[in-house]
Formats: structure tokens, sequence, C-alpha cells
């Protein structure tokens, strides 16, 4: 099924699929249950960027290391904004940043393995 | 009078058979190999000044029914253009009376020296065999006598299935109850000598030929292949030599093949490595927030 997408559109969809599952650990810590809706959302907008930038990668260049590495700055990049906030006074930012990190790594490797790369004209 | 040496007598025999290519364009270099139709020469072909090979019919095989099968497999290669059949260039008779044809001369080395390849170098030959036989097929033409020996890999790795001489157009009625192939890769039927002979003779062969290349190394879906190939009886053999061809591509992709029904733990280890990476990366994930967790509750 993900291949008859083209990659970008992979990237959008998975990363927006891992980035609300992301989300929703949060409800493993009691003080950011309250926020829980802002996490989710701004979780699943940051694997949505994220899987933007990895799918459009993806599409120029075929290399599944620097897949990898691109999506995983890219988690972090997208992540470090939502990380240095704190919730309730207290710092979350190992917590937010270095899953954040590894699932933008999922995704860069999930959009060079799946999708369809443009046809060459 | 003194007798004649060994030496001597062996020079005579080999200018008495040797054909005489004196008034056509091609010169002799030496011979490739000889086979129980006729001998494969080296030549040089004057004209267009490139080398060749080329098949001459035995001298004293040279009754009209073989003259005709010379011809007919002369036709039957030179209908067939494909990157894995060897093309036929010409078709003559030389002064002698004897026919020939000529061919690509490969420049190469036989399936049977090609065992220290890897695997998937190796299947990735075998559906290149595939495809041409299925060419063939789509085409009337059965081969009947596939085997390592009659399959060159040219200098730049391509494929090329040689030999047609036994090969049948349709019904042979003058090959019916005449034994024709190599014992250890002829079908079953064929070795009956049956009339009947149709394309899933072929595939008993590719599935020799595939036990030849894989040997000892062949995994479960290969064993699977081979003895859905090698099966007794025709109709539970592949329907097509595309169909194995394509097994075997499917193999080297990871994936299902579909002589073999896979178990639970095959697929599972199937799965696991087509997607190492990606198992490795959420196993990362999963610890990693395994660990987070436990230390922030610390």
């Amino acid at each position: 099924m993900l291949n008859n997408l083209n990659k970008p559109l992979v990237g959008i969809v998975l990363g927006a699929i891992l980035g609300l599952f992301d989300g929703s650990t949060a409800m493993l810590y009691p003080d950011s249950r309250p926020l829980i809706v802002s996490i989710l959302i701004g979780s699943t907008f940051k694997g949505l960027f994220t899987g933007l930038v990895a799918g459009f990668f993806a599409r120029k260049f075929q290399s599944i290391p620097i897949g990898i590495l691109i999506g995983l700055l890219a988690g972090m990049a997208f992540t470090y904004p939502i990380a240095i906030e704190p919730v309730n006074g207290k710092s979350y930012f190992l917590e937010i940043m270095i899953p954040g990190s590894i699932l933008g790594a999922v995704v860069g490797f999930a959009t060079q393995r799946f999708g369809k790369s443009p046809a060459i004209s | 009078m003194r007798p004649l040496s060994d030496q001597a007598l062996h020079r005579l025999r080999a200018a008495a058979t040797e054909p005489d290519f004196q008034e056509t364009r091609y010169r002799l270099i030496r011979e490739l190999g000889r086979g129980g139709m006729g001998t494969v020469y080296l030549a040089e072909d004057s004209l267009l000044n490139r080398k060749v090979a080329i098949k001459v019919f035995h001298l004293d095989d040279a009754s009209p029914a073989l003259a005709a099968r010379m011809r007919h497999e002369a036709r039957t290669l030179a209908s067939l253009e494909h990157p894995n059949i060897v093309p036929v260039y010409d078709f003559g008779q030389l002064p002698c009376g004897r026919l020939y044809y000529s061919m690509k001369f490969v420049e190469g080395s036989r399936l049977d020296e090609q065992l220290s390849q890897s695997l998937p170098r190796k299947l990735r030959l075998f559906d290149s065999i595939c495809e041409a036989v299925a060419y063939a097929h789509a085409r009337g033409v059965i081969h009947r006598d596939l085997k390592p020996a009659n399959i060159m890999i040219g200098a730049f790795g391509e494929v090329l299935v040689m030999d047609w001489g036994l090969a049948k157009i349709g019904y042979d009625a003058h090959s019916a109850g005449h034994v024709l192939g190599t014992p250890h890769y002829m079908a079953p039927e064929q070795a009956r000598a049956e009339p009947h002979l149709d394309a899933r003779a072929d595939i008993y062969s590719l599935g020799r030929i595939l036990e030849f290349l894989c040997a000892a190394e062949a995994p479960k879906p290969v064993q699977s292949m081979i003895r859905k190939a090698c099966h007794p009886d025709p109709a539970s053999r592949y329907a097509g030599a595309q169909d194995l061809g394509l097994d075997a591509l499917r193999f080297l992709d990871g994936m299902p093949v579909t002589a073999h029904k896979e178990s639970p733990f095959e697929l599972a280890v199937r799965f696991f490595n087509n997607n190492r990476t990606l198992l490795l990366l959420v196993f990362t994930y999963a610890a990693m927030r395994f660990l987070v967790f436990f230390f922030s509750r610390r």
C-alpha cells in the first residue's frame, strides 16, 4: 500500500501517525496529562513536518543511511521548540528530544524504502 | 616402405575431416567443440572482419533426413531473436556438400564454470536462462537439451542459451521413439521417448540446472522450486519457464516463492531479514522510551 503513494506523502502519513503515537506517550507522565490535547497536536505536526522533509529528500536522493540521518536531524529540529518549553515548570527536554529524533530516523528510513519515486522524463 | 607415424596419421585424418571453407567468406581458425550432430569451429568472417562460430554438420552423417534437421536447427535459431539466445548470421553449404551455419562467437565461460559465484548472482543468471527459454516456448520452440554445458556466460556477464540442435517446433515426428537429450537433465517423459513432449520437458531441465547451480547451498524455498520444476508428473511442474524465473527473482527480493509454503517461523525470519534496519530503529525507539520513562520516575 505504501508503495502506491509518493515519497513525501509516505513521509506525511507515517510522520503524522508516529507523531501522534509519540505524543500519546505523554500520558505516562501525570504532569503532562492536563496538556495532552496540545501535546498530541504539536507532536502530530512535528511528525508531519519531519515526514515532509524526509519525503522530499528521498524524492531527490536515494541513500538509506543519509535518509535516516536527515530524518533524525529533522526530527531533532522540529522537536527542539517543543522540548525547550517547560511543562508546569518542569523541563522534559530529553524525554521529548531523544524519542522524537529516533522517530524522525524511522520516518527517514521509511521514505527511502517505500513510496514511488517520480518518473524520469 | 616405411609405415606412417601415429602423428602423421592423426594429421591426415584431421585434414580429411576438416571442412573446406575455401570458396566461402570464412577462414578456419580452430575447432571449438564436437557434438553428436556436428563440429563447431572458430572462424573469421573475411567480409565483416569478425570472429564467428561455425557449426558444420558431420560428413558421414549427411543423410537427407539429417541435412533437413540441420537446416531446421539453423532456421529455428534464426527465428529466435532474443538477447539471451545466440544469434545465427548465415546458413549455407560447403563445396564438399556439408551444411553449415555461422553464429555469434561467444567469448566467455560455460555455466558449469560459474559455480564459484554467489547465490544471488547464480539466481540472476538462472532467471536470464528462464527468460530465453520462455521466449522460445512462446514461439512454440522447445530446446530439449538444456544443461549447463549449453549455456554460455559472455564477457559482459550476458547469458546465452546455445545448441538448439535438438529443438522441436510443434510435433516432431522424426524424434518420436528416439531418446534425444542428456540423461541427468532429461525429463522422464523425454527419456521414455514420448512423442508429444511439451515445454514442461524444458522446465524439468531448468530445475536440474537450478539444482546444479545451487547444489548444497540451496535454501528451503529454492529446494522447493527445484522439487516443483523436477516433478515426475509434468502437470505438477511450473506452468512456464517465466514462472520459474519469477520465483527465483521473488526469492532474491525476499518475497515468498509460489513453490514453497512458509511456516510461521520462516515467515518471521523472512520479515526480520527484510526489515532489519526498521526493526532496529523501532527497537531503539522503544528502548529509549523505556529508559527515559524509567529514569524520570527515579
